[in-house]
C-alpha cells in the first residue's frame, strides 16, 4: 500500500521538495535556503549602505563645522549672493503682474467729463499702467493749468498792514 | 527584483562578504558566544553581547546598524561598519569603514584599512614579524 500523503507534509529540506514535485522550489512555493540566505544578505546590504552613508555624511559634516574657515567662506559666499541678487535692478526678485480676476485699483479721474480708459501694457519688465482717452474726448491734460487769478493782489507796501496811524 | 551588492570594501574580498550565512538581524538581540570551527561568516546588524570566534577562517561583518558589547571578535577577516566595544582579533585583514566605530583594542596580522573618519579608541597592534633594525 503506497502511503498517501499531502506534498508538503514531510518535506525536510529542498532535495525533498525536488523529488516530490520538481521545479517546486523554482516556482516560489518553498523558496530554497539559498535564495532566502541572498535575499537577507541583499536586505541587509540595502539597508545598511543608506544609514553608513547618512552616518558618514553627518561625521564629515561635524567635521567641517569645527572649522572656522569654512564657516567665513559660508557667511562670505551668502552675503556675496544676497548682495549679487539686490544689485540686480533689471531683474527684479518678482515679477509683478496683474491679476486677471482683480484688476489693481485704478486713481480716479481727475474730472468727470474726462472719461478716460486704463490701459495695461504688459511687456517683459512687468506691467505698466497708463491712462489713455477714449478717441471720441479729445485728449486733455492731466492736470490743467489753474485758472488765472480774477482778484489781483491789491495788497502793497504802503496798504494798511504796515499802517498803524488811523486814516 | 532588484539586486543588491555587498559594500565597497578594500580589503575584505566581496565573495567572502557574499558568502555570510549567519545574520543577527536589525532589531534582534543576541546574547551569548558565537563558535565555530568551520570557514564560515556571521553579519550583525542587531545587538550582540557576546563573542564571536572562528578558529579557522571566517568572516565577521558588523553592519552599520550592528552593535557589538562585552565582546572578542576572531576571524580571518573582519569589517566593521557599525560599533564595537571589546578586542578584535583579525588573522587577515581588519576594515573599519567610515561609518564604524571601536572601543577596544585591535590586532591584526596581515592587513589593516581604516577610514579616515572611522573612529577609535584603543591600540592597534601588528602581530606579524616587524624588522625593527630595517626598513
Amino acid at each position: 500500500m503506497v502511503p498517501t500523503s499531502t506534498p508538503h507534509s514531510n518535506v525536510s529540506s529542498e532535495a525533498d521538495a525536488q523529488r516530490i514535485s520538481p521545479g517546486l522550489a523554482m516556482t516560489g512555493c518553498i523558496p530554497s535556503t539559498e535564495t532566502l540566505r541572498q535575499q537577507a544578505l541583499q536586505a541587509s546590504w540595502r539597508r545598511g549602505r543608506g544609514v553608513a552613508s547618512r552616518r558618514l555624511a553627518w561625521r564629515w559634516t561635524l567635521w567641517y563645522a569645527q572649522k572656522p574657515g569654512v564657516w567665513a567662506a559660508v557667511l562670505g559666499l551668502g552675503l556675496g549672493a544676497l548682495l549679487w541678487t539686490l544689485w540686480q535692478p533689471e531683474a527684479p526678485l518678482l515679477a509683478v503682474t496683474p491679476p486677471a480676476s482683480a484688476p489693481a485699483p485704478l486713481p480716479s479721474a481727475p474730472d468727470a467729463a474726462w472719461p478716460m480708459e486704463p490701459t495695461v501694457l504688459i511687456d517683459e519688465g512687468g506691467a505698466r499702467l497708463r491712462w489713455s482717452a477714449l478717441d471720441s474726448v479729445p485728449a486733455a491734460p492731466l492736470n490743467p493749468p489753474p485758472a488765472p487769478n480774477e482778484s489781483p493782489l491789491t495788497l502793497q507796501l504802503d496798504t494798511q498792514l504796515h499802517i498803524k496811524e488811523p486814516r | 527584483m532588484s539586486t543588491s551588492s555587498p559594500p565597497t570594501t578594500r580589503l575584505i574580498p566581496s565573495d567572502k562578504l557574499g558568502a555570510i550565512g549567519s545574520l543577527i538581524a536589525e532589531g534582534a538581540v543576541f546574547e551569548g558566544d558565537f563558535k565555530s570551527q568551520k570557514d564560515l561568516g556571521i553579519k550583525v546588524d542587531g545587538l550582540l553581547k557576546g563573542g564571536i570566534s572562528f578558529e579557522q577562517g571566517g568572516t565577521i561583518h558588523i553592519g552599520p546598524t550592528g552593535v557589538v558589547e562585552n565582546t572578542r571578535l576572531e576571524a580571518d577577516h573582519i569589517l566593521i561598519e557599525g560599533k564595537v566595544v571589546g578586542n578584535v582579533v583579525a588573522r587577515k585583514g581588519l576594515e573599519i569603514s567610515g561609518s564604524g566605530t571601536l572601543l577596544g583594542d585591535a590586532a591584526y596580522d596581515e592587513l589593516i584599512d581604516m577610514h579616515p573618519r572611522a573612529k577609535v579608541r584603543g591600540k592597534i597592534e601588528y602581530r606579524g614579524d616587524m624588522d625593527l633594525n630595517g626598513g
